[in-house]
């Protein structure tokens, strides 16, 4: 006999009015749900609802200037997108050394910031470019900026009822992400990096915006220091002031992957080499 | 205590109904119905010896609820290798190789590698160790298993 029950939602509506129910448990691709359940995150007796079958949530879709990327959209289909390579390299980059080529099949886009890890790969570039997220209830829809949607590790703030249901953000052609793990693939990121700038014609950074992973409780975004980039050249050597920016900016902590002391230095050097891919694209 | 859920789906051909709890993964769910060929390694979706083609993607049945499959198609990789000839050709190029010491990360392999080949991967030994980055192994040190990738990859021709 099962501790939990599960339902396959057959359409938006219907998936909606299950997730009211207190005991919902959503399901997009089930990374990590399995585990989760296996080790008690949920009480017994919760309904999963699975969600993967909503196709209005799988299109990628531009109008105008803005890009349309539905929740349930994997991270290979967005490797597989030239909408993806082509207007949000930094999202492209990120994909790339998201888990490994099997889990990439499944995870989807929306399940990275439902799981809220301060090491979400899909998030922190997404932050970096401007990105708002569109939340679903029976109410209706609301937008927020990414980097307001969590509220802890491993919490943000939807509404009981709500659904991530799409990603919805504006081209960012001079974006890039960097990531360092303990190895090349399957890593938990020791400190990730995103940048996305405005260039003028001489290639000095009219506006930037940045965000940092596994530096903080929640994928981090540092106005403080995209402030202070504004006005310099992308051929300056800009680790120097990088380097001190970030370290009066943040606070890692130790843990079983890296020292706070690495993550202060590594941050800023891939903040750094962000700056440099993210200013040689064009 | 809650009810099963029934999953109606394709197993390697034949059409199978399966009475599985919610939290039931699909690896559990297959093992029990006697697919032997998928290994239970992490069970946390990260050695990949449980991986299997769902719908033609490879994917890890460990971290798959058993309950959403209904109405795909699986592929785990004895069956694979019986009916298909690629995954044929791969489970003899391993054999050939010395890519197989215990075997047990063997069916996640051959079923990374097809999925490697079957979209258009190459005989480079990078990209395939990029393709199979999310299968560990233990006993080989990984050399032989791309020698018997890439010795397919290079046979295979693509039609277009």
């Amino acid at each position: 006999m099962s501790e939990f029950s599960y339902i396959k939602a057959e359409n938006l509506q219907q998936a909606l009015e299950l997730l009211e129910q207190p005991n919902s448990i959503v399901c997009a691709g089930g990374s990590v749900l399995l585990l989760m359940i296996k080790e008690g995150a949920f009480p017994a007796g919760g309904q999963i609802v699975d969600v993967s079958g909503l196709s209005e949530l799988k299109a990628i879709s531009i109008d105008g200037n803005k890009l349309c990327i539905g929740a349930l959209v994997t991270v290979r289909e967005l490797l597989d997108s030239s909408v993806i390579a082509g207007h949000l390299p930094a999202l492209f980059d990120a994909c790339g050394v998201f888990a490994d080529p099997l889990t990439r099949n499944t995870a989807t886009i929306g399940g990275n910031f439902a799981v809220a890890s301060p090491s979400a790969d899909c998030v922190i570039p997404l932050i970096a470019i401007g990105a708002e997220l569109e939340l679903t209830s029976r109410l209706g829809k609301r937008t927020i900026a990414c980097e307001n949607f969590f509220c802890g590790q491993g919490r943000t703030i939807l509404n009981k009822g709500e659904l991530i249901s799409a990603i919805i953000t504006p081209a960012a052609l001079h974006s890039a992400f960097c990531k360092q793990g303990l190895r090349k693939a399957m890593a938990i990121s020791v400190a990730t990096a995103a940048a996305s700038l405005s260039l003028d014609a001489e290639g000095i950074i009219t506006n930037c915006r940045f965000a940092l992973g596994s530096v903080a409780p929640v994928p981090l975004r540092i106005c403080t220091i995209e402030k202070l980039l504004v006005g310099h050249s992308i051929q300056e050597d800009l680790l120097p002031l990088l380097r001190e920016a970030v370290s009066a900016e943040i606070k890692p902590i130790d843990d079983c992957r890296s020292t706070a002391e690495y993550r202060l230095e590594l941050a800023a050097v891939l903040l750094s080499r962000a700056v440099v891919s993210a200013g040689k694209r064009s | 205590m809650r009810a099963k859920t029934i999953v109606t789906f394709n197993l390697n051909g034949c059409e199978v109904s399966l009475a599985v709890n919610a939290e039931e993964s699909l690896l559990k769910a297959l093992r029990h119905h006697g697919c032997t060929d998928l290994k239970c390694g992490c069970e946390a979706g990260s050695c990949g010896t449980c991986a299997l083609l769902l719908d033609g993607l490879a994917v890890k049945s460990c971290i798959i609820p058993a309950a959403s499959v209904g109405g795909k198609q699986i592929w785990t990789a004895a069956a694979l290798c019986e009916y298909d000839a690629l995954a044929k050709s791969l489970a003899e190029s391993f054999i050939d190789c010395g890519a197989v010491q215990c075997g047990f990360c063997t069916p996640g392999m051959i079923i990374a590698s097809y999925a490697y080949i079957i979209d258009g991967g190459t005989a480079d030994r990078a990209a395939i160790r990029r393709a199979l980055s999310g299968n560990l192994c233990r006993c080989t040190g990984y050399k032989k298993i791309v020698d018997a990738v890439e010795k397919v990859a290079q046979a295979f021709i693509h039609i277009l």
